[in-house]
């Protein structure tokens, strides 16, 4: 694997590409897309994987930091999801540029699931297939969890502090800072709206089913032959962190399934 | 693509992506100032399993600061941790780590032409500071957070003092629950469970660190670390308080240690272990921000004395 920077000088970003252990004759591509704050931390090790059972299978793979996350130039506060989705399709143009792929497919994470696919709509002829990967399906039911899991961290239960109002204000979330603009950027994720026009190869994998999963899965309807667009992979989720009970935890069976449906 | 392509990461500073090591495969981000750096090198460690980001992005946080600063400051990945592939299929997990600090500070030395380095860490990051520290007279000071240290008398006095001011250890005795009844019938063979073989559970606590042999090795490290000229700052925090829980248990645990005044102490009592809160990480970054004056004072007076004497 190669670790880089690219971008523009305003909007430098952090990548690793792995290349395809094998050559074949269509080049096929993929941009892994990173969970925001905490899960993006436990998420890492993961995504390491992903990209490399990928690789070992033909896949040229880029998974890189949005700006303002990881060890992409940026601060936290500066995120925007119109950032991140810019961010998803430099990522995808500088792994056609170095695979020589003429399409990518694009793996989501929990919110980087949500920012793929509303970058997959927008692009259609520019993305091959997608994965929605626990995907963060209604904004605001994704704010109510974070907000959760902010108050019932293993150091303790308490409210998550406000943050300064002169640094975007918002509330600290597992350590990182979500400001009123990124929580309202957030609030209005939609998945289900977008289903029409989603890749036609699309799948839904979901380790830790939650409401709004099931209504996606209803959403999906015939046309989307649900059953098999999307699966239900009891496995560790990758993106949470039962520390130390689970540190580490790789979840080996979605791994494997996103592999399987990828190949 | 280009792997060493620059990136801004501030004004006054660059960020590069650098791969160290025999086989240029630690990956690493070593940021700096645009200018020649003046000041000595970081290096931050992981913190266990954590990418080089480290929690909360601290390490970046902090990376970025000190390079403002005018220090160049180095993050990178051990191997097998992160982006960075395992190193060495036959050295241990130790011995393969200290060998890739060995090589960062190898490769600052050859291509920035510095040397007094600052180690820092987190956990296992403190723990892998201060063991090279005391094998290599290149590093100038070490940061440690959280490092591992046996426990002490005080220490269990302190923590039974601590456990009677619950008020729920006192309605449990009153009611029958909790860890002394259960801990009181195991003793009389009346737990439910056939709990009289259970042990108490104690998920955390490390008493391996109490074991001579270990107690000796650390304090011969410390000691090493102090001759080879390294300043100390170590922080602990309350978030480990099943393993320290008072400011000076560092040096009533390695007593034979001689620390002179080479090593500041503190206790963040109400902190946790990986500074998750804002307010935390600014006190933290207050803390080492006067160490380094210090510690740039003391080199600043020993280049003095040196140019004085010719």
């Amino acid at each position: 694997m190669t670790p880089f920077l690219f971008g523009t000088p305003e909007r430098r970003l952090f990548g690793v590409y792995h290349p395809a252990f094998t050559s074949r004759a269509t080049v096929r591509a993929a941009v892994l897309c990173y969970p925001w704050g905490h899960e993006y931390i436990y998420a890492h090790r993961s995504m390491v994987k992903l990209a490399s059972v990928l690789a070992e299978n033909g896949y040229h793979v880029l998974r890189f930091d949005y700006f303002g996350t990881g060890d992409s130039a940026g601060d936290a506060v500066e995120v925007t999801l119109d950032g991140c989705r810019e961010d998803i399709l430099t990522a995808a143009e500088e792994l056609m540029d170095m695979s020589g792929g003429e399409s990518v497919s694009l793996i989501g994470l929990r919110l980087g699931a949500s920012l793929a696919a509303e970058v997959a709509v927008e692009d259609r002829g520019l993305i091959d297939r997608l994965v929605l990967w626990d995907p963060v399906i209604c904004g605001p039911e994704y704010v109510t969890a974070l907000y959760h899991s902010a108050a019932n961290m293993p150091i303790g239960k308490a409210p998550p502090p406000e943050r300064p109002v002169e640094l975007g204000g918002g509330h600290e979330i597992c350590g990182f800072p979500l400001t009123d603009s990124q929580r309202d950027q957030i609030s209005r994720v939609e998945l289900v709206p977008l289903i029409p026009r989603l890749p036609r190869r699309t799948v839904t994998m979901v380790t830790r089913p939650i409401p709004s999963h099931e209504q996606f899965r209803a959403a999906l309807g015939d046309g989307h032959a649900a059953d098999k667009s999307f699966i239900s992979v009891p496995d560790h989720p990758a993106w949470h962190e039962n520390w130390p009970l689970d540190a580490g935890t790789m979840p080996v069976d979605v791994i494997n399934r996103i592999k399987g449906w990828m190949t | 693509m280009n792997p060493d392509a620059d990136s801004p990461a501030g004004n006054q500073t660059t960020e590069q992506v650098v791969l160290f090591g025999a086989q240029a495969s630690l990956c690493g981000l070593l940021v700096r100032p645009v200018t020649t750096p003046v000041r000595p090198p970081i290096i931050l460690l992981n913190t266990g399993i954590i990418h080089r980001v480290g929690h909360h992005r601290m390490n970046v946080t902090i990376a970025r600061l000190y390079a403002a600063k005018g220090h160049p400051v180095v993050r990178f990945d051990f191997g097998g941790i992160g982006d960075s592939p395992v190193q060495s299929e036959t050295l241990a997990p130790l011995d393969a780590n200290l060998a890739s600090i060995t090589d960062v500070c190898d490769w600052l030395e050859t291509n920035l032409g510095q040397s007094g380095f600052i180690l820092m860490g987190l956990c296992s990051g403190a723990d892998h500071s201060i063991i090279h520290a005391s094998r290599d007279r290149r590093i100038a000071g070490v940061v440690l957070v959280d490092p591992s240290i046996p426990r002490t008398f005080l220490f269990f006095v302190k923590n039974v003092a601590r456990v009677l001011s619950r008020r729920t250890v006192w309605v449990n005795l009153a009611t029958g629950r909790g860890n002394t009844w259960a801990r009181i019938r195991r003793l009389m063979g009346r737990s439910a469970g056939g709990g009289g073989q259970q042990k108490r559970k104690e998920p955390f606590a490390r008493p391996d660190m109490e074991n001579p042999e270990v107690i000796a090795f650390l304090e011969k490290t410390y000691q090493d670390a102090v001759n080879n000229g390294a300043r100390i700052l170590a922080i602990f925090t309350g978030g480990h308080d099943f393993q320290h829980n008072y400011r000076r248990q560092l040096v009533d645990a390695l007593p034979r240690v001689e620390f002179r005044d080479r090593l500041d102490l503190h206790f963040y009592a109400d902190c946790d272990h990986t500074f998750t809160y804002e307010r935390h990480r600014k006190r933290l970054l207050a803390e080492l921000d006067r160490w380094m004056d210090k510690l740039l004072l003391e080199q600043e007076k020993v280049k003095r004395a040196r140019r004085e004497l010719g």
